[in-house]
């Protein structure tokens, strides 16, 4: 076995030491690297910014703490966007974990742009998964009714930020940041019934599906994965984890793509020399 | 002596230490298998399934469905009859009793279907028939929703089943739709890595700015 | 007669009352269906459950408001299945703890790690509880750590290992056996560069304005997302949606030959 065909054999363990190498080196020397906005995501952008300021937006939490490396950004990109232009905005979570990442996040960012629990967001709380479809059919009529009470236990109705929120006409846009993909579900029952627009979050491995409801108009822009995360914090003019990530994302794909090629220049010589 | 843990910064090392000696204990399994890992494994079980059964009551049960029976709607225990019903799955003889539930919810879901195909594909099927010429139209448009009709039949001829793909008018389609699929299996397979790398790199950030502070 | 501020546990006593007389009686009157009928009994309830909101959508809503004679029904469901899916997510914890207790009462091979399971199981519940019923700096601190410490990190831990695992299986099966291989190859290849800054750096030497504008790798990587992705997968979308209706259908109308219907039960 010569060189060539020794390529496509490199121990996995190699293969892994390498990749933490690629990856722990951007993060320790910083190489700050532009990130490019698709227009994906400036639609997405858009949409926030179009909100109008008397309804309330939504953001959807349907993530853990596996995917909360891409999630989590994206989630703290919007509550900082609607901050920031005063929005008011509340977060319902199909996830018990997801719901308490949000929660602290929103608390921490909230913290920084002086913003109030109860005033300028709410949590309605952890709602079950399997629950949603119902919870779709029953939430757009009467909101206060069907989300109950908030994280804490207040009843919705006597919640300040809930005020003048009654049906789904009061609310301008719902931000499904997800890593489950039920994206169908809210485009079947709030959007295909109501139009409300849908921004929609997805981790990069569900994004690829997004495109064609983007292309439809049934959501209204897209943050795929950490990349849309970071595309978003550059329209916001901030520096996050997203950005940060952006090094290290960059080195590990070249790593990939280095090792699927020398793994076929090894198959190619192998299968050359069993030719000869 | 747990007065410690009123000590806000004292916990979030203490906390930062046990993440980092997890995580490590987690990514042991990249070598080999070993005891480390199936501990750390069951230790995150365990704790997100106690985790899930406090935010289950504290955020579900308690403002759902305690509260409402302690102000006076009684009927609410009627919930908990049917959730109970659930259980009996665990019993050979009353097993047909968590099908009555089991049942009940799957019409329910199932009874959704047509508001939601119709919810889902009206717009879709009406945005897919896209013009191939018009005033104003760039030339690509034109191209893109060309290859957009010709990449939308030739998916959904492959996914045609009901006639033998024999006579090149079927054979030529379906043949082309596999070639635009693995295409656009690439362009998946292309975010997904972008998808696992992120994940990685969060947790590496943890270890190297959070943990051992050299990472900016 | 209990009022609202009684203390929890006559509520708690109250409540587990009213189930066992509600819940015995139920119980009594299904084990009075016979067998043979108790199939028939299940299919209906299905039909009927699915009547709820498939007549709600066919029947025309009142432009006032909005609403028709099905619609308070549609919502009351809601609600109460929001609390009777919340007593479902006990059975996969009651599995967890069936399995793990049998492997530690047996003392199989590493019951440590049962135990494991079990302390944690215990001590995050009781942290959560303990922060819920008595806030105060000392339990909130304790939930926070363990919450961060543990779950989110063991969590975020064992889903990032997939990242070690998709670079060895990428660099094992992605072979170039066929033409299309190598095409999802190069897709792979185009959207991997075009989505992160070194594919804008690669190809910064191409003009970002005017038609040439497209070469520019991160402009590749989206338009094959965009177009021929997005197309095939609105034709994959198409014939699933038509799948899932029919299975929806099927379902509904217990059409499904699942475990229990080849026998009486």
């Amino acid at each position: 076995m010569n060189f060539f065909e020794r390529l496509q054999h490199i121990d996995r363990r190699i293969m892994y030491l390498l990749l933490a190498l690629v990856i722990s080196a951007p993060l320790i020397w910083t190489i700050h690297q532009p990130v490019t906005v698709s227009p994906a995501v400036k639609k997405a952008y858009k949409t926030v910014e179009d909100m109008p300021a008397d309804k309330m937006a939504v953001i959807v939490i349907y993530w853990g703490s596996g995917t909360m490396a891409e999630t989590g950004p994206q989630t703290s990109a919007l509550i900082r966007h609607l901050f920031k232009l005063n929005k008011k905005f509340a977060i319902v979570a199909f996830d018990p974990q997801g719901s308490k990442f949000a929660y602290d996040s929103a608390i921490t960012i909230g913290d920084e742009l002086h913003k109030k629990y109860g005033v300028d967001w709410v949590h309605w709380g952890y709602k079950p998964p399997a629950n949603l479809l119902p919870l779709l059919q029953s939430f757009p009529r009467d909101v206060v009714k069907a989300m109950v009470a908030d994280i804490n236990g207040t009843p919705l109705a006597e919640v300040p930020a809930m005020k003048g929120i009654k049906t789904i006409r009061d609310i301008g846009l719902i931000a499904d940041v997800t890593s489950v993909g039920e994206l169908d579900a809210w485009i079947a029952y709030i959007y295909g019934s109501y139009k409300t627009p849908i921004v929609y979050c997805p981790t990069a491995v569900i994004a690829p599906e997004g495109y064609n409801p983007l292309d439809a108009g049934q959501i209204k822009g897209m943050l795929p994965g950490l990349q849309g995360a970071a595309a978003y914090e550059r329209l916001l003019h901030v520096e996050g984890f997203a950005t940060v990530a952006m090094g290290p994302l960059s080195a590990s794909h070249v790593l990939i793509i280095v090792l699927i090629i020398a793994g076929n220049i090894g198959y190619i010589s192998a299968r050359r020399r069993r030719g000869s | 002596m747990f007065n410690w843990l009123a000590d806000v910064e004292l916990t979030k090392s203490i906390g930062i230490w046990i993440a980092a000696i997890g995580t490590l204990a987690i990514y042991s399994v990249l070598y080999k298998e070993n005891p480390a890992y199936r501990l750390a494994e069951h230790i995150f079980i365990g704790a997100a399934a106690g985790y899930g059964i406090y935010v289950t009551w504290a955020e579900l049960l308690k403002p759902n469905w305690w509260d409402r029976i302690v102000l006076g709607q009684w009927y609410w225990v009627f919930a908990l009859v049917a959730g109970a019903m659930f259980y009996f799955i665990y019993s050979q003889k009353y097993v047909w009793i968590s099908r009555i539930i089991f049942g009940t919810l799957l019409g329910l879901i199932a009874g959704l279907a047509f508001k939601g195909f119709a919810g889902i594909n009206i717009d879709r099927i009406h945005a897919s028939f896209k013009p191939i010429y018009g005033h104003g139209m760039t030339i690509s448009q034109v191209a893109n929703n060309i290859l957009f009709i010709i990449v939308l039949l030739a998916v959904m001829a492959y996914f045609f089943f009901s006639f033998e793909h024999r006579t090149p008018a079927r054979r030529i389609p379906s043949s082309m739709g596999r070639w635009f699929l693995m295409f656009a299996f690439g362009a998946m397979f292309g975010s997904t890595v972008m998808a696992r790398m992120s994940l990685l790199i969060g947790r590496m950030y943890f270890l190297l700015h959070d943990w051992l502070h050299v990472a900016h | 007669m209990l009022k609202p501020d009684s203390p929890p546990f006559l509520w708690a006593l109250g409540i587990v009352g009213d189930f066992l007389i509600v819940g015995g009686i139920l119980f009594w009157v299904l084990n009075l269906i016979p067998g043979r009928f108790r199939k028939k009994f299940i299919v209906g309830l299905t039909f009927l459950a699915g009547l709820i909101y498939s007549v709600e959508f066919f029947i025309p809503a009142d432009p006032k408001t909005h609403m028709n004679v099905m619609t308070p029904f549609t919502q009351q469901v809601g609600e109460a299945l929001n609390v009777v899916y919340a007593f479902a997510l006990g059975l996969g914890v009651f599995n967890l703890i069936k399995f793990h207790g049998t492997n530690l009462m047996r003392k199989r091979t590493g019951w440590h790690n049962n135990l494991a399971f079990f302390i944690a199981f215990f001590l995050m519940m009781g942290v959560g509880f303990w922060q819920y019923a008595a806030p105060s700096k000392m339990s909130v601190n304790a939930f926070n750590m363990f919450f961060i410490s543990i779950v989110a990190a063991l969590g975020a831990s064992m889903f990032s290992t997939i990242g070690f695992f998709i670079i060895s299986a990428a660099y094992r099966a992605f072979r170039i056996r066929s033409g299309e291989a190598t095409l999802m190859l190069v897709a792979a290849f185009i959207v991997m560069l075009g989505q992160v800054p070194i594919g804008t750096f690669l190809t910064k030497g191409i003009p970002a304005e005017g038609w040439v504008s497209l070469f520019r790798l991160e402009n590749v990587s989206y338009w094959i997302l965009n177009q021929p992705n997005m197309a095939a997968q609105r034709g994959i979308y198409f014939g699933v949606e038509v799948g899932a209706l029919a299975m929806a259908l099927r379902t509904w109308l217990s059409l499904e030959r699942g475990s229990f219907f080849e026998r009486e039960l």
